[in-house]
């Protein structure tokens, strides 16, 4: 299973990284159970730099499309086929939609939201 | 005299082993790529004009000559001293040429890196390539052949301890044998870590040619540090056994067979015609 990465295409790397993953997953070129290289070896196969490879598997894990088992190194989830098609990032752009749609429903204004929110991200109480 | 006619043989082996035959086998494989795969149809093989990798080649063959000449001169000279004096050999004459021999070796593999950096630098294409699986030791060697290298680690720690009455201080043999042992092993560990997941030095190289590479690369490795620690327990066995004359025949053994097991498994493993060339060709994008 190759992987080839464009630096000069306007997709982050991070988001190639895990498009290409997810992809392969879903054609089953990767199966469950399946080992990945380590983050260093990877970043130093595609030039890149150990974060952008570190971001992309720990956002895959986030996703229980792969798990790391510590020194045994990082490995396909057993669930991952389903795992891919579940879009966190359309599911909090749906919830969020969803919520402010009530909120200017109950007539509070974008500004409000955008303060509360920002309340609410810094963990800051009014 | 007769007594030292086996390092006689064994040094004239040395000479012709590391200053004849396995430079021309290079100068041979050097001469049949830059015929094979010419700069005009291969050139991100030639970062620099060919007359550079010509004149190299030159160099080469003229410094291993010169230093054949040496090797000669020494064994003449050593058979004529041997007659006037006495007997033993000092073990660091086939070392110390050995060192002079292996300054060619050195100063081309030096080249080598300074070419991949430069083939680095040129490559500008956008792409990059990677295989989305791990490399681990024992996809390389056996994890018997790693244990055996273990093994034989301990056991010349172990022998050294022992024929050293159990003593353990900076002053001792064992001492001594432990620190440039280990130092040696951690050498060899930090060029596998590195082969395993290290960068590509050469950007266009065949994935396939990598993999090889890397394997003949760890598995001289590991054979190196098996012999190394038979070395040195044979070593001193032979100085407690009193055939200390017979150290010097051994160093030269251990120390061909250090390029025997080096450049010398290279040179039969990765052959020219199983490389892929077309990497190199200026129309190839991607690798493979």
């Amino acid at each position: 299973m190759n992987i080839i990465i464009d630096i000069e295409n306007p997709t982050p790397l991070f988001t190639q990284l895990i498009d290409q993953i997810k992809a392969a997953i879903l054609a089953d070129n990767l199966k469950p159970g399946a080992a990945l290289p380590s983050i260093r070896q990877l970043a130093n196969d595609l030039d890149l730099n150990n974060k952008t490879v570190a971001k992309a598997y720990r956002l895959l894990e986030r996703d229980s499309v792969i798990q790391a088992k510590g020194y045994r190194g990082t490995f396909i989830h057993p669930n991952a086929k389903a795992n891919c098609t579940v879009d966190l990032n359309e599911w909090v752009t749906d919830k969020l939609t969803e919520i402010i749609t009530s909120f200017r429903a109950s007539g509070v204004t974008d500004s409000e939201i955008r303060i509360a929110f920002g309340n609410v991200m810094h963990n800051r109480s009014n | 005299m007769p007594d030292n006619i086996l390092f006689y043989i064994l040094f004239l082996s040395q000479i012709i082993l590391l200053s004849y035959y396995y430079p021309n086998q290079l100068l041979k494989q050097m001469k049949a790529v830059l015929s094979n795969y010419p700069p005009d149809q291969y050139p991100k093989l030639y970062p620099k004009p060919v007359e550079y990798y010509r004149r190299g080649q030159q160099i080469y063959q003229v410094i291993n000559l010169v230093i054949l000449v040496i090797g000669v001169a020494l064994l003449l000279a050593v058979v004529r001293w041997d007659d006037n004096v006495a007997n033993k050999i000092s073990e660091a004459l086939p070392f110390g040429y050995w060192v002079l021999q292996i300054l060619p070796i050195l100063i081309m593999e030096l080249l080598g890196f300074t070419n991949f950096k430069l083939m680095r630098k040129a490559d500008t294409k956008s792409t990059r390539f990677a295989e989305l699986n791990p490399r681990r030791l024992f996809d390389f060697i056996s994890p018997a052949m790693f244990g055996v290298a273990i093994a034989m680690y301990f056991a010349c720690l172990l022998f050294f301890y022992n024929i050293h009455q159990f003593q353990f201080h900076p002053s001792n043999d064992t001492f001594v044998i432990f620190v440039c042992l280990t130092l040696m092993n951690l050498l060899f560990a930090g060029i596998i870590i590195k082969n395993l997941r290290g960068k590509k030095l050469d950007p266009h190289q065949a994935h396939s040619d990598r993999m090889r590479q890397i394997e003949t690369s760890i598995k001289s490795l590991f054979v190196m540090s098996i012999v190394a620690s038979i070395f040195l327990i044979t070593v001193e066995g032979m100085q407690v056994l009193e055939l200390k004359r017979h150290i010097a025949s051994l160093m030269s053994v251990y120390l061909q067979l250090t390029i025997v097991i080096g450049l010398g498994s290279m040179l039969r493993k990765i052959r020219i015609e199983d490389i892929n060339f077309d990497v190199y060709k200026a129309s190839a994008k991607t690798l493979k």
